[in-house]
């Protein structure tokens, strides 16, 4: 018998793996052959050590994870199958997105006509920011302050917003905000910036004005301002914004249409990270990531350079960063249960590159 | 808990509840094995949510010829095979340990030998890190997972002739990288 089966023969009789004739077989060559007793030691021992390894556990419980990101997967016709040729699954989310048909049937239509109607609201009030500023003073360069559109972001008329309302035929619409900048005692350190509107046209957004609820401070009630973050992000950044703004995920799409990249994080970290591996997938492209663990509170932060990532990562050692995905269906229901008692979302924005102010959303409720 | 053919039967009928059921089941032994194999432990937990994801999305053609874990298994290997190749980490020992994060123990071992588990699970881990993705994947499903020779060639998709001559070699691999550790536990 070659040495390699007879080797083979021991590991084999280690797995209890041997018809009882090889096992009379190996128990007879064991008692004859001392280098074939030593490998059966030294198999042995390493059995040991490799058992005893210790046992690894994961921190919490990936089951609601794992349901939105199979909800998100199918929804964007996803990378899991593995030919071409393979008819799309028809598994259990097929049976969610059914029973949403004829919702969606009624609710997006009437999306859409709103949307329309807000555009052409927009672009009458968007001529008319842009005559306003054209004899106004300017923004004071020292506030930190840079404008987005030239002399329309209408940083000294606090309140008054200009809404952004992309429409997809196939998703719900959404409602957005430019936000004004604030004025200078507000700023602290930070940059004001608004939505440019070059690029939203660009990017198929179409715009309409309308004012905006805003509080004392000029701010949309629907957005106020934090003094800070558990995370020393500057005050300026940090933005809170009600739960159901951040629902039904349309924010976040709305933000990787306008190519505004962001990272959302949970309030707690769950496992640990490095910003580097962040890094590269953000500048990548992947501008939407989010933490492993989904929580009904969330802090959304936006960058449009990677030092800006970098600085804000090094701040949360110990998060963990994952691929976003949509709130499955009964926790959407929750939070919209729980939306009048659950504390704001904060949200930080940082200037983009191009002094673009930031679009943020309003909830959109669809109506049945 | 409900038997998994069940749940498998309640979460296509619609009910999500059911299979999230499963991942809470089974993602801790799952996670366990994947660890060893991707060498990181965040790694292997993103693989665990992404293998789970797509057993969701593709329960409709599990065919139950095998076990759900079976099943699974295999696609949780196929992708932690597929990320490890794109990730190619380093074997050091010190990047072992930092990989792995905690160092899970032996359960109440004397303080005095601690340092000393925890060293030796550091060369164990770093020496199967240097083995090929082969050679690693089918101790890990013998040693940690504990599966028998026909479980292992059902998820590597082999011959058991193959597995029975595929594991003796990778022992032998082994063998080698932890010589001196092992002469003292044979004495």
């Amino acid at each position: 018998m070659a040495e390699d089966t007879r080797e083979e023969l021991i590991c084999a009789y280690l797995d209890d793996e041997l018809s009882p004739e090889e096992r009379a077989e190996v128990e007879q060559l064991l008692a004859e052959n001392s280098q074939l007793r030593q490998l059966h030691d030294e198999l042995a021992a390493l059995r040991t050590a490799m058992q005893s390894l210790g046992e690894h556990k994961l921190e919490q419980d990936l089951a609601p994870a794992v349901l939105r990101q199979a909800e998100q997967s199918v929804l964007r016709g996803s990378d899991t199958k593995q030919a071409t040729s393979e008819p799309t699954p028809r598994g259990p989310m097929a049976s969610w997105w059914e029973r949403g048909a004829s919702w969606r049937r009624v609710v997006w239509p009437a999306l859409a006509l709103a949307a329309a109607l807000a555009i052409l609201v927009f672009d009458a009030g968007f001529r008319d920011q842009r005559e306003l500023a054209q004899v106004e003073a300017p923004l004071q360069e020292d506030q930190g302050v840079a404008g987005g559109e030239a002399g329309a972001g209408g940083a000294d008329r606090p309140g008054v917003g200009a809404e952004i309302a992309p429409v997809e035929p196939e998703t719900e619409s959404l409602e957005m905000r430019a936000q004004p900048a604030p004025p200078a005692d507000q700023l602290g350190q930070s940059e004001s910036f608004a939505v440019d509107a070059d690029q939203m046209r660009q990017s198929g957004a179409r715009k309409s004005v309308t004012s905006s609820r805003s509080g004392a401070d000029g701010m949309p009630e629907a957005l106020k301002r934090m003094s800070t973050d558990q995370y020393g992000t500057p005050a300026s950044q940090v933005y809170e914004v009600p739960p159901e703004f951040i629902q039904d995920r349309s924010f976040e799409k709305l933000l990787d249409e306008n190519k505004i990249k962001w990272v959302r994080l949970p309030e707690s970290g769950i496992q640990a990270t490095r910003a580097r591996e962040a890094a590269p997938a953000i500048e990548a492209g992947r501008s939407a990531l989010s933490a492993g663990q989904e929580q009904n509170q969330a802090t959304y932060y936006l960058f449009t350079n990677q030092q800006q990532v970098d600085d804000v990562l090094a701040t949360m050692p110990n998060r963990k960063l994952a691929p976003t995905a949509p709130l499955a269906d009964e926790e959407r229901d929750s939070n919209a249960a729980a939306a009048g008692e659950s504390e704001p979302v904060k949200i930080m924005l940082i200037a983009p590159e191009a002094n673009a102010r930031p679009a943020v959303a309003a909830p959109v409720t669809p109506k049945e | 808990m409900k038997d998994d053919a069940l749940l498998i039967d309640e979460a296509l009928a619609g009910n999500s509840a059911a299979f999230g059921q499963l991942v809470t089941k089974y993602q801790d032994r799952l996670y366990n094995t994947l660890v060893h194999v991707v060498g990181s432990a965040d790694t292997a937990s993103d693989v665990v949510q992404d293998a789970f994801v797509q057993a969701y999305v593709k329960l409709n053609t599990f065919e139950r010829a095998s076990a759900f874990y079976t099943w699974l298994y295999r696609i949780a290997f196929n992708l932690a095979v597929s990320r490890r190749r794109r990730e190619k980490p380093t074997v050091s020992v010190e990047h072992t340990r930092e990989a792995l994060g905690h160092e899970p123990l032996d359960r109440d071992p004397p303080p005095e030998s601690r340092m000393e588990q925890q060293e030796r699970a550091c060369q164990v881990r770093a020496a199967l890190d240097r083995l090929s993705d082969e050679h690693r994947s089918i101790l890990v499903l013998r040693e940690i997972e504990g599966c028998r020779y026909e479980q292992i060639a059902e998820v590597l998709e082999l011959p058991v002739g193959t597995i029975r001559s595929r594991l003796h070699r990778a022992r032998l691999q082994l063998r080698d990288q932890l010589k001196d550790i092992l002469q003292e536990d044979v004495k």
